[in-house]
């Protein structure tokens, strides 16, 4: 299993890469051309965030919604000469660390057990060459992703936003206010504790 | 990603970290992708217009925290001095700086060591300085604006260094309260901030929100009036109260309370609000 694709890439690329600093000067703009092409370089990294976050399609829609229109009601004032990456990413983190938190937060939450099946086929991006090597990149996912999904929330946060969202420690601290070395601590807690909970599974995942 | 970031994992942790970072990206239903895609182009995702107003929403009534009433929390009477510090730590892209938006009562105030009327507005105006540091006596209340992003307004008797304006990304912005009451209020170019209040009892989070903030030698109580605040003893352990809510956190360790807005709190808080009405447009 190979890295993520963003991850390791990012501080190869200037800041705003995504978006050229006019394309960012009309999304300030609102534009529509431009916010399509916002939404289409963010749309991905912000619903998949969500997604891992909260483990409900529905609830990560809904907060992919939120994060749209908080970036629509503020868009006059995007920093052009700044990567909107971490703005963004911190407004995804922000909402769902509140959802988490709300009395409906804790009730819609549904915790998998490592060997429940999952209740819709989650959609990830396929790579695998064959139909078996598919079948077995899913059981993977879904081991992982059970398994992620029954991390402590702070311990997920930091996990998420460093390995699928390729942010380094220091940045996660200031996104969720946090100094950076509790929030490298807390990762290496949480890499801990993955392992405890794929102690039975671990040849399947780390194969 | 810096290669600090990386050390002392075992070759196992990293077997974990590289089949976490294996796992692809999530894609979403194509409808639901193509619809909001649509509304946000269009702005139909946003019915009611640029915003002017703080970007956090009031929490549904179903959302509200409750715990047992323990103990009342409400003897705010006296603030007594105390070396307790309470630190905003707030992250933000926009630029402004801090500027006199209020200030009301009678006597005497000393910035930076230098003493000025409370009735003179201009003179008091002229001392406004990132980083200050704030004494005011009882009776005297003053409130500063940071453009859009928030206003903060305190209420003495209070000894307090108010924010700075860092550079760097994020900016962290600071404030060591040694007594008082704070009272903040967040602006349209909040969204994506997050403003992080510390005291010894435990921290506040603020994502877009309306909270007044008392410390006193015993306790730290946050009452928020608009949006959500999360605030715990630590990251690990923070509760969202919504708006009509307080929590009290107690220097001996007691249990914190939940509990509805103390209504002297409330008050001024309205008050503040009034007194800021329109700030933000």
């Amino acid at each position: 299993m190979g890295p993520h694709p963003d991850h390791g890439a990012r501080q190869d690329k200037q800041p705003s890469s995504l978006l050229t600093v006019a394309e960012l000067e009309s999304v300030r703009r609102r534009e529509p051309q431009a916010l399509g092409r916002l939404f289409d370089a963010y749309f991905g990294r912000i619903y998949s965030l969500a997604y891992r976050m909260m483990g409900q399609e529905a609830t990560a829609q809904d907060i992919t919604q939120e994060v749209f229109l908080r970036v629509h009601k503020a868009a006059h004032q995007l920093d052009v000469n700044r990567d909107p990456a971490p703005w963004l990413l911190t407004i995804t983190t922000n909402l769902c660390r509140e959802k988490w938190r709300s009395k409906q937060g804790r009730q819609d939450k549904q915790t998998l057990s490592l060997n429940d099946k999952p209740e819709h086929t989650e959609r990830v991006a396929a790579t695998a060459a064959t139909p078996e090597q598919e079948a077995v990149a899913a059981d993977q996912s879904r081991l992982l992703t059970a398994a992620l999904d029954r991390l402590p929330e702070a311990m997920r946060v930091v996990v998420l936003l460093h390995d699928m969202q390729g942010l380094p420690h220091d940045e996660i601290a200031g996104m969720i206010g946090e100094e950076a070395p509790a929030v490298r601590k807390r990762y290496s807690r949480a890499l801990g504790k993955l392992r405890e909970l794929l102690a039975d599974h671990r040849p399947d995942v780390l194969e | 990603m810096s290669e600090r970031d990386n050390m002392d994992l075992t070759p196992e942790e990293r077997q974990l970290q590289d089949a976490v970072r294996g796992l692809g990206e999530v894609r979403a239903d194509d409808a639901f992708r193509e619809k909001l895609r649509q509304q946000f182009m269009s702005g139909e995702i946003d019915a009611e217009g640029p915003s002017t107003e703080s970007a956090g929403e009031p929490v549904a009534e179903d959302n509200i925290v409750e715990m047992p009433r323990r103990r009342h929390g409400g003897r705010w009477g006296a603030l007594i001095a105390v070396a307790a510090a309470l630190a905003i730590i707030f992250l933000n892209q926009g630029a402004a700086t801090w500027e006199l938006q209020n200030v009301r009562g009678q006597g005497t105030l000393a910035i930076n060591g230098q003493e000025v009327s409370a009735t003179d507005r201009d003179a008091v105006a002229a001392l406004i300085a990132p980083q200050m540091h704030l004494v005011a006596p009882e009776g005297v209340e003053l409130d500063v604006v940071l453009g859009k992003v928030m206003v903060v307004g305190v209420a003495g008797p209070v000894d307090a260094v108010m924010p700075d304006l860092p550079e760097g990304d994020p900016r962290v912005f600071q404030v060591t309260v040694n007594t008082g009451e704070f009272r903040i209020k967040t602006g349209p170019d909040f969204p994506g901030s997050q403003a992080l209040l510390l005291t010894t009892e435990g921290r506040v989070e603020i994502t877009g929100t309306s909270v007044a903030v008392f410390k006193n030698a015993d306790l730290t109580c946050v009452c928020v009036l608009e949006g959500t605040a999360l605030i715990g003893k630590d990251g690990d352990n923070l509760d969202a109260i919504p708006a009509g809510q307080r929590k009290v956190m107690f220097a001996d360790g007691s249990d914190p309370l939940i509990t509805t807005i103390e209504p002297g709190h409330k008050h001024g808080l309205l008050e503040f609000e009034a007194f800021n009405q329109g700030i933000f447009k």
